[in-house]
């Protein structure tokens, strides 16, 4: 081989070389890329993949049908904050910087969302929040696809003060949620005519309750308002159970959904409410349907839950305010994001433009015989305004 | 590195520092908006791990509850420049004053803590303890206390100016915090090469001789102690300016646990060593935890396990001793014996 | 009268679970003078032993029977890798114990996920004490921590392994010389104090959330009850289980949990500062 030749052969071997690490947009269209941060360690896990799987789906769907802007693909950026403040704010910075995320989702704590805030404000991009918080966020880079206290407590607290009595319990974690639940149960428990008898709050992790089981059951309420989900709240009810109060004292869990069947013996869940915009027993042909295409695609044995359905919904909004503005500029997408409405789970669903809450479909669901079922369907309901004497900006 | 090269730098230490100082220096210019925010919280998180360093390695003393100083700085600092402080207002309010605030409060904080610890002859293990259900009360004070923001914290902390104009932008905020760095570096490295340094020393590798030869033990220690608290209180400070929020985990004992395992990992017994140990365990931790997912506390946890058993002096301690003799050259200070 | 009877009846049963859970603790601490970090795991594990059982349907009683023995084996591995190489580090095996606390954790997380699971009660019934409604799954608990306390007593005050052990304790380096085996000594201990660990988490498992995070709550008022109540001796476990226990319980009921909690722990630091050796310890070998 000459030298001329063995010149050739070296710049065709480069070309090769260089074409194979050239990036594929020359292949497809260039992704709009989406930023989730969602815990997938630390303790909040569950709702985390329950999230990601709700935002997965939406994406192959949308995908599967030719995507945005024009065949342009949605593409999700998964990163574990490890239900932590800190690590979502580095997280959240990350996506924005160096992947050029359009929107960010997530967290689940509010504690984490409050963090992630400024970031969004900073670095102008849209946060996405798909978990039940306590209202009253008020921010143009903020979306809330989120049951707060106006959607729940006002059906619930007359619907079990007429069923069940009107001497109500609050027993619930000491931070904010819990306790803006409180307010929400204390003005509706008045509107009624009843009274609330005690009202106790916990830390986290705590292992004995039985001094709170005592002093509940002398107390002589008929309802128990139980605002402690996840671990403490399986703690509770299953030292509950074991004093056999559950067939004097009625328990609403909030927040309680289907990942409650896996963690209580069908004995131990009996007869707990709840109260949540979807349930996946719900006899609805889309909430069949979602359920059916979440199995589909993520096996027989997923659970399905509120959390997979906001997620998903908020995907769904973020495409159709995306297809609206007519461009991936975050700026836009946010001015396009207001008064779109998805159908997820159950019925439409309106992301309001004044104050970025939404307007939901809200159940009563009831533990019954090892299923979560739909006690009685609420319709509906239209949220109080968030940005209320505030400036959405 | 290879070898030879290892040996000249453990040979010259100031060139080592210097060359690490200068790949600081040089970093932003890489062009990478994104790293120079990573770098800017890891230096934060470098300072917060010195304080520690001082305290744990220089002294002997096992403090599990470190983020109680580094929480109490951010509080201080985030409350006093949102001007939540009832009296304190005006100039006093601006974010200087506050984060000298800060670091008076905490050394202040600390010495009260020292005082109460110290003199009742808690140590090893007890203080260990002790210092652990401190920082799991202080995070359940600051989760109840609903005027400091509770559960969610505190958002929108004002930057701090300089000359007139607010340092936001990311490059400048780089290059202040990384000054901050230096500074507290050298300060710290004049305190332990003292003579103040040395007595800290000697209480550490023996107490009881250290008192028999007439040395107020208990003061030494409070005195290092309110030093590595301070020193952790401004990194506290400072973390708020950088991230715009305090939150509960930042003062428990999460956030204790994890700038023990940064300090071991680096090398407890060396400044700069654990330093780079906080630099380290969280650039791994946020390029390897996405890949590695579940597994990687488990490596991180074996990690630390074997790290303890083979390396107590860290994977820096060795290479960045600068003065061998002097710094417990011994494998193991009071801490191992 | 009678609401403050019925409340230390809970408080007992409380007490008496402390006590269960910290007795491994202050066993491994007392003789060995390690603070076994990795302890809530080893709950973690024996409750996670009974989850397995119970899904596997052989149900709950195997588990409890199996946990101790999983455990204690766990136990004698780690004591064999790690512990043994850090006797004369105290610290570090603080350091080294938690760091296998993480790893347990994770890898419990990666068999069983993050997920609450499930146990079937195995004793559902309930009578009636002081007019109140008691489940007998507590009188159970309650009679398992006494067997222990009475098993353990009996093991360092009537035998020749307790005789050697409590000569460990008073003075360590005077019991070698003397020719006991502290090796072997060290082993058994931290094997024993494994497996009660164990013990403690299965027998609790139906009474509690079965997660990852589930060893974490019991650590910190266990680990107080023992400076609080001093660890040379083991009468001090009861005193100090007594004294945290008992306070939770009290003024949870009293007041709320929330306050509980601060002030327990807050009371706790204090005592140990005050008595170093605790409530019932006499002076301490170091």
């Amino acid at each position: 081989m000459g030298s001329k030749q063995r010149w050739i052969a070296v710049a065709a071997l480069l070309a090769c070389v260089l074409l194979a690490f050239a990036p594929p947009a020359v292949a497809g269209k260039k992704p709009v890329k989406i930023g989730v941060v969602l815990p997938l360690s630390g303790g909040f896990e569950i709702y985390g993949n329950l999230g990601v799987r709700g935002a997965k789906m939406a994406v192959a769907e949308i995908n599967a049908a030719g995507g945005v802007l024009d065949g342009r693909p949605l593409e999700l950026i998964i990163e574990d904050n490890k239900t932590d403040p800190k690590t979502s704010v580095e997280k959240a910075k990350k996506l924005i910087l160096r992947d050029k995320v359009v929107a960010v989702m997530g967290p689940v704590s509010s504690a984490a969302r409050d963090a992630m805030t400024p970031v969004a404000v900073k670095y102008k991009t849209p946060l996405l929040y798909g978990i039940d918080y306590e209202g009253g966020v008020c921010n143009r880079y903020v979306f809330l696809y989120s049951a707060i206290p106006d959607h729940d407590m006002d059906k619930m607290v007359p619907y079990m003060g007429q069923k069940y009595g009107k001497t109500f319990y609050v027993f619930g974690y000491d931070y904010v949620w819990p306790h803006k639940m409180t307010e929400a149960i204390q003005r509706n428990v008045d509107k009624i005519g009843g009274k609330v008898v005690g009202v106790e709050y916990t830390p986290f992790g705590v292992k004995d309750f039985t001094p709170t089981i005592q002093k509940i059951a002398k107390s002589g309420a008929k309802v128990l308002m139980l605002i402690v989900p996840g671990a403490d709240g399986f703690t509770f009810i299953k030292q509950f159970t074991e004093f056999g109060l559950k067939d004097k004292i009625k328990i609403v869990a909030l927040a309680s959904d289907e990942n409650y069947l896996t963690a209580l013996t069908p004995q131990q869940s009996e007869g707990i409410f709840t109260a949540l915009p979807f349930l996946a027993s719900l006899d609805k042909p889309e909430a069949k349907d979602f359920v059916a295409r979440q199995k589909k695609m993520f096996g027989n044995d997923v659970v399905v839950t509120w959390a997979t359905c906001s997620h998903y919904g908020l995907v769904m909004l973020l495409k159709k305010a995306i297809e609206k503005a007519g461009t991936d500029d975050r700026e836009k997408i946010i001015d396009n994001m207001g008064d779109l409405t998805v159908t997820v789970g159950n019925g439409p669903e309106t992301m309001r433009a004044k104050d970025h809450h939404m307007i939901l479909n809200m159940l009563i669901g009831k533990f019954t015989g090892g299923k979560l079922v739909v006690e009685k369907d609420l319709g509906r309901i239209v949220p109080s305004d968030q940005c209320k004497g505030k400036d959405l900006q | 590195m290879s070898n030879a090269a290892a040996r000249t730098l453990r040979a010259h230490p100031l060139a080592l520092q210097l060359v690490i100082l200068a790949g600081f220096a040089l970093f932003p210019l890489a062009g990478d908006d994104y790293l120079v925010v990573e770098l800017t919280q890891y230096l934060v998180y470098g300072i917060f791990a010195m304080g520690l360093s001082l305290v744990w390695g220089y002294a002997g003393i096992l403090c599990f509850g470190h983020a109680v100083f580094f929480g109490l700085g951010a509080y201080v600092m985030a409350l006093v420049s949102k001007g939540m402080v009832p009296g304190i207002g005006g100039a006093l309010a601006s974010g200087w004053a506050a984060m000298a605030l800060a670091v008076a409060v905490v050394a202040l904080f600390a010495v009260l803590l020292g005082y109460f610890l110290f003199y009742g002859r808690l140590s090893g293990p007890y203080l260990g303890i002790v210092t652990l259900a401190i920082s799991v009360i202080a995070e359940r004070v600051a989760i109840k206390w609903y005027y400091i923001g509770g559960y969610n914290g505190l958002t929108g902390i004002p930057p701090l100016s300089l000359g007139g104009r607010e340092i936001i932008d990311i490059v400048p905020m780089y290059y202040l915090i990384a000054s901050f760095a230096v500074g507290v570096y050298l300060l710290c490295r004049r305190i332990v090469a003292s003579p103040f340094g040395t007595i800290v020393a000697a209480v550490r590798d023996n107490e009881d001789r250290a008192e028999f030869f007439g040395y107020n033990t208990a003061y030494y220690k409070i005195v290092i102690f309110a030093v590595g608290a301070a020193v952790a209180g401004l990194a506290g400070a400072l973390f708020a300016v950088v991230t715009e929020f305090v939150s509960p985990t930042m003062i428990g004992f999460g956030m204790s646990t994890e700038v023990l395992i940064w300090v071991a990992l680096g090398g407890k017994e060396v400044l700069l060593a654990s330093f780079l140990g906080a630099l380290l365990v969280r650039a791994m931790e946020s390029f390897l935890s996405d890949v590695l997912t579940y597994y990687w506390f488990l490596i991180l946890g074996l990690f630390f396990v074997a790290c303890v058993m083979f390396f107590p002096r860290g994977v820096f301690g060795r290479l960045l001793a600068a003065r061998p003799m002097a710094t417990g050259a011994k494998a193991g200070g009071a801490g191992e014996t | 009268m009678w609401d403050i009877g019925i409340q230390l009846l809970h408080s007992l049963n409380y007490i008496l679970v402390l006590v269960l859970v910290a007795m491994g603790l202050v066993i491994i601490f007392g003789l060995m003078r390690v603070i076994n970090m990795a302890h809530g795991e080893f709950f973690l594990l024996g409750a996670y032993t009974v989850v397995l059982t119970s899904q596997r349907g052989l149900g709950f009683w195997p588990g409890l029977v199996l946990a101790p023995v999983i455990v204690g084996l766990v136990g004698m591995v780690i004591e064999w890798a790690v512990i043994r190489h850090l006797y004369h580090r105290l610290l570090d095996s603080i350091l080294a114990t938690w760091g296998i606390s993480i790893a347990i954790k994770q890898l419990i997380i990666i068999f069983f996920g993050p997920a609450g699971l499930m146990i079937k009660p195995p004793l559902p019934q309930s009578v009636h004490i002081l007019g109140l409604v008691y489940p007998v799954y507590r009188l159970f608990i309650m009679g398992v921590s006494v067997a222990v306390i009475a098993l353990t007593f009996y093991l360092f005050q009537r035998t020749d392994f307790g005789l050697g052990a409590r000569a460990v304790i008073a003075n360590r380096d005077m019991a070698a010389a003397l020719g006991i085996n502290t090796r072997r000594m060290n082993r058994v201990t931290f094997t024993f104090g494994s497996a009660l660990a164990g013990l403690a988490g299965a027998v609790m498992a139906p009474l509690m959330s079965c997660d990852p995070q589930m060893g974490l709550g019991f650590f910190i008022p266990a680990f107080l009850s023992i400076l609080v109540g001093g660890a040379g001796a083991l009468s001090g476990v009861l005193v100090g289980g007594a004294v945290v226990g008992g306070g939770d319980s009290l003024i949870s009921f009293l007041f709320s949990p929330v306050t509980a909690q601060i002030v327990v722990f807050s009371l706790a630091i204090v005592l140990i500062r005050i008595r170093p050796q605790g409530l019932v310890g006499g002076r301490r070998h170091e």
